[in-house]
Parts: structure tokens; sequence; C-alpha cells
């Protein structure tokens, strides 16, 4: 056990969990984001939830942030420089050659992060199995650099054609800029990217060089702050692909933060799913502006090894989250057409639902839910006290529009809403040729709870789990985050015998390159995985490897050429439904350090149990589909088994139980949902 | 029926959702690459009648190939009881409902509540080989219909669940590939019966009555979207023509001739007056007509809503029958995508002067399709690398036009990297840049058109390519220039060079360049017109050179 603090930055909400090693208890809070300065959130967050004694004591500070997300969609970032091959240089325009709207012939492709006059070619060329074809001539690099100096450019950006196989030119490129004076940042492709592909390795190099300023300075500029504050620990950040990594390794490689944003859920999910031994749990995360959903199996995130930002590609690890623009502030209107719809505009945090009295005058999810009494007629989050007449004033011209009452409306946009969300779930578990209802559902999530029987109910499925923290469960999540390091390399080689040796060469020399960034490999745990196809395809599919450690450093490949086929095909056969009869073929070589922070396990404050209320409250229920009575009780009072109709309230969630649900909270604290036709 | 609002949406984004996953389900049983790596497929949903529901596709050019398959089938099949739960039917026959080229085959599946028939989901595909004179059944000399391979007239391929081996065993008989094309059809009767099975469980949720009730209203839907943008658009009359220049075996120029009619009621397309058929495989079929027509129409109306029927009602389509897009059996029709994009095109073309703000100037206007077989160097084995070609899309009002982006028919298509590409052929990649040839000025450009150098390491290669817009180039709008040329070039040992628009397998030694360029976009608005500044930029840029600045846009460096 070691103290922590976790930070989440949300679009809507920062949350903050701290952990206390003396007591065990965990203490959770809600504000505002600050899109203009995030830094100032975090810092006001911590300052005002957190003791000073917690902050000192603290060993590890964990963030989850969309800073460098945000650089990129607003473009705000370094300008870049980009040195390429001759007669490459426009493959950062050209891209893939595809068109994202098929049928829009005024789609407009998107803008190069670097403008056409500042890439530049230089006489050089390597063979796509690291041979030299034309050695490099440097001598154009004084005039590219006086033209990058005219052109204001503070960051240089080298992806050579398979440079990934041999970096020796890039390497002396870097050499010669740093000779001729250049003092800004330098990405070269191989370090950030060992995989072939040269436009998504230009750009995911480029995205590096674009946000790597400006994310040093935050990561800088937070931790100061927080040292002053009085943390003396160890500040760690989320990898897009799952885990943390420390500040410092996160100023050398940025870009693999780019998508943590929704990997605090998913690494909680993970061990939750672990601890009560749940093979295949879907998360239901819903904020104020999104709805993120991810397929845990055996404990772990589906990862992916390429993601996307605003139509560019990025090259590295991805925890694989599907999100749609459906929260608790997403607006209902009416279409052109006459059918109502729900998001993807949201009310966000200003001016918010109509509900919180914020001058926000627009119906939103929440304002439904609100008129519906599904919230009950408390507190919520950051204060927030719910006006129902606000909402039900803010649903009446969409009511109107489709000749309804606003009830009718009401319940209209939940369906909606819930509609568009099961979609998205259906999407990841089918898509991996997985039946949703064999899965337990995990909300959480500002809004998820609330949305939680609604979903299951729609999706068929049985079992729904409240974890506990679950308003601020990303931050919770982000707390057991272990440090993960990652890297691969493209290595096109038959399988056979002699192609492991060079698998077993290559997984060693990714562990040094690993070690070399700094990562505590004495203490990590390593794995291996080939991305393997059939011969003649394009696409492959990645199965893990055994490796023997020893002293730390995966050593020696265990796995038989027969072995792996075998692992292979079954991975094929159980992603695509069949086999082929062509061979299989090894594409790249992934290596993975993990290093785990020590375990921790959640226990809430103690709190004096509150007289069990008998409170309740008129709702609608979606099943009986009429307004009951709900009872309304307080999360830390539920001492045994609860049927619904009731509305479980806590500091940052609320959570709606519909009748024909029944909830038992079990021994460590979450909250087990049963159908009751189930349960009986 | 009090949700029905609420239902409908919820049943229209299922059904959306629907195609999603038959998408899914054709890309995860499929064996051949062109359906998993290319997607080159659709796949989707149409009511009882066969009015389009919900269409998931991989490419732009299959969007009237799903209902009027439906609708082709009801006439084959016109009697209560000819069709019955457990049948699946298959047609590639290019001159009925469905029909493009031969390799793109139709497998439909009814969907039934309890005997009666309330929906169809089905899938087209491109199979990897159905036979005919050459291996792939696309040629650039085919003459007849019977040299592109097997072709199967809207037949029962599975009886009330019960697989009709016979058919089967011909088409194992006539292919060269046969594991690959059984795997192919297999994998669309999968697809389109795990869409049926989710047709089925919304109705079992929502009952038949509200489904097929949702059905109808979607469609009214789609119609009522579409009538709003249509108020938007200019009523008038609107002509244009152009022109493929070769059909591949000497044949051509063939003119497209276009009217296009609009009012507030509905656009009416009509091709009267355009050429009749090619001797060569330049034909196009009349349902590739639809989809060319229906795309353009989806982009001036409501580009992003998903497709359905109702959004079509507003749209009459006028062609005699026999012309060079409406081809007519036995006419062979392997390349019927180029003059499809040219039907495309010359609507594009009649509007784009009225519609600035919803259609720029001409693009490259083809798939820009290369063929290059040998035997690898290294491996020794034979290699084919077949892809298609990015070029430049044309000025529009307030911004330039795209440049290296695939043609309109294209949609999810990707290029192949040079780092993949020169691993696997027996070709090394010199460039993959843009050209600066002339072209494409306005007051906001033309985008760039690209030049692809092969240089080929193996003994031999030989190459195999079509294309359109080789001699009439992409047009300029509202005054801005036409933009440049696709065509192929090869470089040969001795200096000399060799240009072409179509050939087949043509040898190319070691060591000898083929360079394929493609067309800069047309040009929108008087070049004259483009502020200084920008000019200046382009230069820069190398956008344009100083001799382009110069000449068509009176540019005057600064002393």
């Amino acid at each position: 056990m070691a103290t922590r603090i976790g930070v989440d930055i949300g679009g809507t909400f920062t949350d903050l969990v701290y952990h206390d090693e003396a007591t065990g208890a965990t203490v959770e809070a809600k504000v505002p984001t600050v899109p203009q300065a995030p830094d100032d959130g975090v810092i006001a967050a911590v300052r005002d939830h957190v003791p000073r004694a917690i902050i000192e004591s603290a060993e590890f500070f964990l963030h989850g942030t969309t800073v460098g997300l945000n650089a990129l969609l607003e473009r705000r970032g370094a300008t870049v420089g980009l040195l390429t091959t001759r007669g490459f240089r426009d493959v950062l325009e050209i891209r893939r050659g595809d068109r994202a709207a098929m049928y829009n012939l005024f789609w407009k492709q998107p803008e190069p992060l670097v403008p056409r006059r500042r890439r530049r070619e230089v006489e050089e060329r390597m063979l796509f199995d690291g041979r030299v074809l034309r050695p490099l001539d440097g001598s154009a690099l004084p005039e590219i650099a006086r033209d990058f100096a005219t052109e204001g450019v503070d960051s240089i950006a080298v992806c050579l054609i398979n440079g990934y196989a041999n970096p020796a030119h890039e390497l002396e490129i870097e050499r010669l800029l740093r000779q001729l004076g250049f003092q800004g940042t330098i990405s070269l492709s191989h370090r950030i990217s060992g995989e072939y592909r040269e436009y998504e390795r230009t750009c995911t190099t480029v995205i590096d060089a674009f946000v790597r300023a400006r994310m040093a300075y935050y990561l800088r500029r937070l931790d100061e702050r927080l040292r002053e504050l009085g943390f003396r620990g160890t500040s760690l950040i989320a990898r897009s692909g799952g885990g943390s990594m420390s500040f410092a390794e996160a100023e050398q490689r940025p870009f693999e933060t780019i998508m943590s944003g929704p990997v605090g859920g998913a690494e909680g999910a993970s061990e939750l799913a672990r601890f009560l031994e749940l093979p295949a749990l879907i998360t239901a995360d819903v904020g104020g502006t999104s709805f993120d959903t991810a397929l845990i199996l055996d404990g772990q995130p589906q990862v992916l090894y390429e993601g996307q930002v605003d139509h560019m590609p990025v090259q590295s690890p991805w925890v694989d989250v599907r999100s749609i623009g459906a929260g608790g502030g997403s607006i209902a209107y009416v279409d052109g057409g006459g059918l109502m719809r729900v998001g993807p505009r949201s009310a966000g945090a200003v001016p918010g639902p109509a509900a919180y009295g914020k001058g926000g005058t627009e119906p939103t999810l929440t304002d439904a839910a609100a008129a519906l009494g599904m919230l009950g007629a408390g507190q919520l989050a950051s204060g927030i006290v719910l006006d129902v007449e606000r909402a039900t004033q803010a649903l009446q011209p969409v009511a109107a529009a489709i000749g309804h009452e606003v009830e009718a409306a009401a319940v209209g946009v939940l369906h909606i809403a819930t509609a568009a969300m099961a979609n998205a779930i259906r999407e990841v578990s089918v898509e991996q040729g997985l039946d949703p209802r064999e899965f337990a559902l995990l909300p959480f999530g500002g809004a998820g709870p609330m949305m939680a029987c609604l979903l299951a109910q729609e999706l068929g499925m049985r079992r729904i789990i409240v974890p506990c923290l679950a308003g601020n469960f990303s931050a919770w999540g982000l707390l057991g985050a272990d440090m993960v390091h990652a890297a691969a390399r493209t290595t096109l080689l038959p399988l056979s015998q002699a192609s492991l040796a060079v698998v077993e060469r290559t997984a060693q020399q990714l562990f040094e390159n690993i070690a070399a960034r700094g990562a505590g490999a004495h203490a990590a745990e390593n794995t291996v995985r080939l991305d393997m196809r059939y011969r003649g395809q394009e696409h492959w599919i990645s199965v893990p490897v055994s490796f023997s450690s020893v002293s730390g450093c995966a050593s020696r490949l265990e796995d038989s050429v027969t072995a792996i086929a075998a692992a292979f095909e079954n991975e094929y056969r159980r992603t695509f439904g069949g086999k082929l009869d062509e061979p299989a073929e090894i594409v790249a070589v992934r290596a993975g350090a993990r290093v785990r922070l020590p375990q921790r396990r959640y226990r809430a404050a103690a709190r004096p149990p509150s007289a069990r209320s008998s409170q309740s409250c008129s709702a609608y229920s979606f099943h009986l589909r009429r307004r009951v009575p709900f009872k309304l009780i307080a999360r830390e009072a539920i001492s045994g088994p609860l049927a619904g109709p009731a509305i479980v309230t806590e500091s940052t969630t609320t959570l709606y139980l519909d009748a024909s649900w029944r909830l038992e909270p079990l021994a460590t604290g979450e909250l087990s949902i049963q159908r009751v036709e189930d349960a009986c | 029926m009090s949700s029905d609002v609420f239902t409908q949406e919820i049943i229209k984004d299922a059904l959306v959702a629907v195609g999603y996953e038959m998408f899914d389900a054709m890309i995860r049983t499929s064996m051949s690459p062109i359906i998993y790596e290319t997607t080159d497929f659709a796949v989707g949903v149409t009511d009882a009648r066969g009015n389009l529901l919900a269409q998931g596709n991989g490419v732009a050019a299959f969007l009237a190939t799903l209902d009027t398959a439906v609708q082709s089938t009801l006439l084959h099949y016109p009697k209560a009881g000819d069709v019955l739960p457990g049948d699946v039917i298959i047609t590639n026959i290019p001159y009925e409902g469905g029909g493009t080229h031969l390799s793109d085959v139709v497998i439909l599946v009814p969907v039934f509540h309890e005997h009666r028939l309330i929906a169809w989901t089905v899938n087209k595909a491109h199979w990897t080989e159905v036979g005919g004179a050459q291996a792939g059944s696309v040629s650039t000399n085919a003459s007849e219909i019977f040299q592109e391979g097997l072709q199967f007239p809207f037949i029962k391929l599975y009886e009330q669940g019960r697989l009709n081996e016979a058919l089967v065993a011909v088409i194992r008989a006539n292919v060269r590939l046969p594991e690959s094309t059984i795997g192919d059809m297999h994998a669309g009767v999968a697809a389109a019966r795990v869409g049926a099975r989710r047709v089925s469980e919304l109705v079992d949720k929502y009952g038949v009555d509200h489904v097929v009730a949702a059905m109808d209203g979607l469609l009214d839907y789609g119609e009522r979207m579409t009538r709003e943008e249509l108020a938007r658009l200019p009523a008038g009359t609107y002509e244009a023509q152009d022109v493929v220049e070769t059909d591949g075996v000497g044949g051509g120029p063939f003119t497209i001739k276009v009217k296009v009619t609009i009012s507030a009621q509905k656009i009416t397309v009509d091709y009267t007056g355009s050429c009749g058929p090619a001797k060569g495989p330049i034909n196009c079929s009349y349902t590739g007509l639809v989809t060319g027509v229906r795309c353009v129409f989806k982009a001036i109306t409501n580009p992003e809503i998903p497709a359905n029927g109702g959004c079509f009602r507003l749209l009459e389509i006028i062609c005699p029958k026999g012309t060079l897009i409406s081809a007519q059996a036995p006419a062979p029709v392997s390349l019927y995508y180029e003059p499809l994009i040219t039907a495309m095109d010359v609507m594009w073309k009649a509007l784009a002067p009225v519609m600035p703000e919803r259609l720029p100037a001409g693009h490259q206007r083809a798939v820009n399709a290369t063929f290059v077989a040998g035997i690898h160097p290294d491996t020794k084995e034979l290699f084919v690398m077949g892809e298609p070609l990015v070029g430049g899309w044309g000025g529009a009002s307030g911004r330039d036009g795209d440049g290296g982006q695939f043609c309109c028919a294209n949609g999810e298509t990707y290029n192949i990297p040079t780092e993949l590409f020169e691993s696997r052929y027996g070709l090394k990649v010199e460039q993959y840049a843009f050209h600066d040839e002339d072209g494409g000025a306005g007051q906001f450009r033309g985008g760039k058109g690209v030049v692809l150098d092969y240089r080929v390491t193996a003994d031999e290669a030989f190459v195999t390519y079509a294309s359109s817009r080789t001699q009439v180039p992409p047009w300029g709008s509202h005054g801005g220039q036409p933009g440049s040329l696709n065509g192929l070039q090869i470089i040969r040992s001795d200096g000399s060079v060799s240009h072409h628009e179509m050939c087949t397998a043509v040898r190319v030694a070691k060591g000898e360049l083929i360079r394929l360029t493609t067309a800069t976009g047309g040009g929108f608005g008087d070049p004259r017109q483009r502020p200084r500044e920008l000019v200046e930029r382009d230069l820069r840029n190398g956008y344009v050179t100083p001799e382009q600045a110069r000449r068509d846009y009176g540019h005057v460096a600064a002393r």
C-alpha cells in the first residue's frame, strides 16, 4: 500500500480521488474542468480537497489529461519542419487517399500539420530490409536549416522511407542538425515507432514533434506546482495503451498519452474484473459529453496497436474504447424530418443542463431524467441542486414539436439515448464475435449508474456491477495504473525455426531500448507478442508468446514454431471465425514491460450510519411504464438486499434502480444488481 | 402507438446498426483480401418490396445495387409462395437490378415473420474469381460478356434451407480458385443471415406491425429530409456532356450527355442522347448508372444522413435502353466503373455552376487501376500488384481542391504504403509526389495530381492499366482553368518513352520505369482574382511554378 492521489480531467468535470495509506480510506471530489488552464483545475482540486499531510506523504500522483489531445485538436503546437527521403515529401498530405465522407463531394481532407514548404527532402534511401541503397548526402542540410530558421521552426521531425529498418541516416541527420546549431526538439521516426507504413509513422512523428514542447511545459509546470503544495513522490501520467508512465518519459514520448482520457476507467474495470473474477465485463462510462464503452476480457482491456485522432493515425498502443457523443449534457432536438434526436451537441460544463440552473435552456439527457424523477430531488456533484421545474420548461418546446406531453418526450429522450449507447456496446462486443448478453455491465461516470438498468434491459444483460466511487471511477482506476512501457519493430519473416532466432534478438533489442528510456526494467514483468498474418494478407492479429525471463530481461523464446502457429490459428479463428490454408508469417515483434504499483483496495471512509430512511419520491418506471413511488436511499445506508424501484444517491452519482431489478451490496463495497426473475 | 416518433428513431438507428453488423460479419467470415482488406462490398436491408432501409458500404459505387437487386428478384419470383423461408437467391446479371460486372455477386436472404415476407437482407461483394478468359475475371479487351465469367441469373442458392449442390459444383468446376470463390459465397450468405436474425429480433422486441410501420416511416422520413434540402436547390434545367476517351479495343471517344431538371418536387436526370454501346468492356449497366446518379443526388441533398429508399423517391432517372450507360446483353462490362464515374461527373458538371457551395470543379475522374505482375527477384515467386491511384480534386468556392485523393466512386479505399509495397513486389517506388504540370489554375486552385514511379527490379514485369480523362482534362468551374490528364508512361532503358491510356500485359524489362501520372483537378473562379499573398504562398509551397504564377495568375515577382 502506498498513499496516492489521482486526478482525471474530463470534458465537463475534473475528478479527484485519493487513497490514504494510514487509514485505508479513499476520498473523492469533482470540480468543474478549466478548459483554458487545465492545471489550474488540477491544482485547485488537490489544494481544496486533499489534506496537506496526505499530499506530503503521497508516494504517487497519477494523472489523466487531454492536454496533448487538445493541443492537437485545436492546432496549438510547435512550428514543425519535416525532413524526408527524396520523392516522398507529399506523403503527409496525400495520407492514404481515403475519403472519410464517401457521399460528400464537398468533403475536405484535413490540413496537414506541416505545410509543404516546411516538408523538405534529403538524398538517401534505405531498403525495406535495412540495406543502404543510397548513402545519405547531407549537403543540403545547411540551406534547409537556414530556411527552417526563417520559417520559425522550433521542432524538427525526421521520417525517412524504411528508416525503421535501419536508423543510421535518421541518426546522422540529427547529428548534423545539432552541428548546424539547431536547438529545438528533434523527433526521429525510428524512436517513435519501429513499424512500417510511412504515412502512419510520419504522422505519428509529426504529432510527437507538434505536441512535445507544449506537453513538456504543462507537465513540468504541474509537477512544480504539486511540489509547491508539498508533494514529494513520483508523478505518473496515463498511457493511451493502458498503464502509466513517468512525467519525464512522457516529455520524451508525448504521443503515447494522446488518447489516455478513457484509460483510467478501463484500468479500474480490469482491476475489478480480476478481483471479482468476472471473465467478461462491458464498461459504460457516461460523462457530461460522451459515452465510452470498452470490453474487458479475462481482466484485460482490449488493446489496438494503432489509433486515430482527428483523422490522423497514431502508431502506438491504444486501449480499445469506443466513444459516441451521448452524455448527461447531450441536447435533445427535433430534426428537419420530424424525428427526435439526442446529441452529439452537449451543454457541457457551461451552461450545463437546464436543471443545473446555471443558465442552460436547451433540454439535455439530464433534464429528461430530472423531469422523470430519476435523479431524486437532491444534491448532485459539485454542490449542484437540481431544478426540476427548469428541466421541465426546457423540454416543453421539444415536446410541443412532436405533439407529446413533456413526460412522454422525456421518456423518449431516455429511450433514444439508451438505444444509441446500446448500439455502441453491440459494436465493441459483436465485432469481436461476442454476445453482450453473456457479459456483466459496469456503469460509472456521473451519469452511468442512472443509465445502467435501461442499458442492461435494452441489451438483454442480466447482471450489473456498480463499482465503489462510481462517479469518479476513472480517477480511481488511475490510482491502480501500473507503469507500462512498450516498443515494437516491423520484422517481416516467414514463421520458421530460423526466424525465431531473429525474433529473439529483436525482442532483446526492444527491451534494451525500453531500459534506455530510464524505465525501471529491473522490476518489470516482460511480455512479448508477435503480430502475425497469413501470407498475402495486409492486416494482422497479435499473438502472445512465452519468453523466459533472466534477471528481469526477457531472454529466451520458449515457444516452438508449432506452438506459435497453433496460437495464431486459434486467435484467427476466434476473431474471424475460420482459418486459411496459406502459411503464416510474422509482421512485427512487440515488447511490453510492466512495473506493478503496490496493490491497493478500496475501503470507504468510516461514516456514522445514517438512520435507515423511509423517504420516497415519485419517478417514472421504464419497466412498468408509469410513475410509481421509488425508495430514496443514500448508498452508505444500504446494508442488505434492496429491490427496485429505488433511487440510490451518493456524492458524485445517482443510481436508478428500476422495478424488476434487485441489488445486493458485496462485502467489498460494490453493488451487484440482477434482474428479479433471475435473482429468484 | 404513442411512442411512434421515438420508436422510429430507435428502429432507424437499429437498422443502420444492422448494416454495420453485417459489414463486420462479412469481413470476419471472408477468406479473400478484396473483401477484408479493400472492402469492395456493400451490405444492406430493404423492406419486403425492395425499398432500401439501410446500407453499409466499403465503396460508394454500390449505392443502387442492393435495393434494385431485390426489385428484380421480385420480378423473377412474382407470386406468393415463390420465395419461402430458408431460400437464398444469387445473381450477378449486369443487365438487371443489382448488376455491375460479373465479379460483383449479390446474395439475397428474405426475412419472414410467420410466413409473411417483411424484409430482405442483401450483400454484394467482389468475388476473387468468377471464371472467364482472364484470371480475376476483369480485362481491358473482352468483347462479349461470355469472356468475363459465369452468370448467376437470379437462381436459388438455397431452397428452404437446402444448399443447391449442383450449382456449387458448377461454380467449383468453372473458376480458377474454387476454395476462395466458394468461401466468398459462404461469407455472403453468413453476413446476410446475421442481418436477417437481427431484423427478426427487432420484430420480437417491438412487434411486427410496429417494425413494418417504422420501416415505412423511415422511408417517409428520408423523403422529408430530402425534400427539405430540395427546396433549397435552384430550380431549372441544366445540361452537360463529356467523353470516355477509349474502350481498350480501339473505339472512342464515347459521349455521355445529361439534362438535369430541378423543381421543388423532384430532380429529373435524363441521359437521352448519350452514345451507343462500346465494343470493349467499358459498358455500364443501368444499375451502375442509377448508383452514379444517386451518389451525386445524395451529395447535393444530404450526404451525411444514412441513405434510404425514401431519399430517392424524389429522383427520376431517364435513359433509353442500349446506350453506353444502359448496357444490354451481351455487352462486356468489366470496366463499367469508368463510364459510371463519367455519368456522375456530367451530372456534377451540369449542376456545379449553380451549386458552388455544394459542388467543386471537376476531379481526376478515374479509378486509375494499375496491375503489375512478375517474378519476385528475391523469392522467385509470382507477384501480382493491383491498386487504384489518387489524383487531384477540383477547386471550390472558398477553398482549394484536395491533392492526391481517390476518385468519387471509391470511399474506404487506401493506397499501398511504399514500405509495404517494396517488401512484397519486385518493384521499387522512386517517387510518390505531387507533380507540377500545368492546369487547375483558379481563384481557388485545383488539387494536385500525383506522379508515381515504379522501377522494375524483377527480370521483367507486365503492366495492365485502364483509365479515362486521358485526353480531355477535368473541367474548371466559374472561370477556373481545366486540370491536367491521367496517363501511363513506360520509360525504356534506351530512353524511349511510350504513352498508354488502356493496355493489357505490356512487358517492361528490369531497370525500366513505369510512370503513372494522375490529373490535377479543375480550378474554381478566375485565377486573376486569386489574392497575391495566396499565389506567393503557393510559390513558397511549390504548388505553382514561377512560370505558372506569371502566366496563369499574372504574378509579377517583387524586386
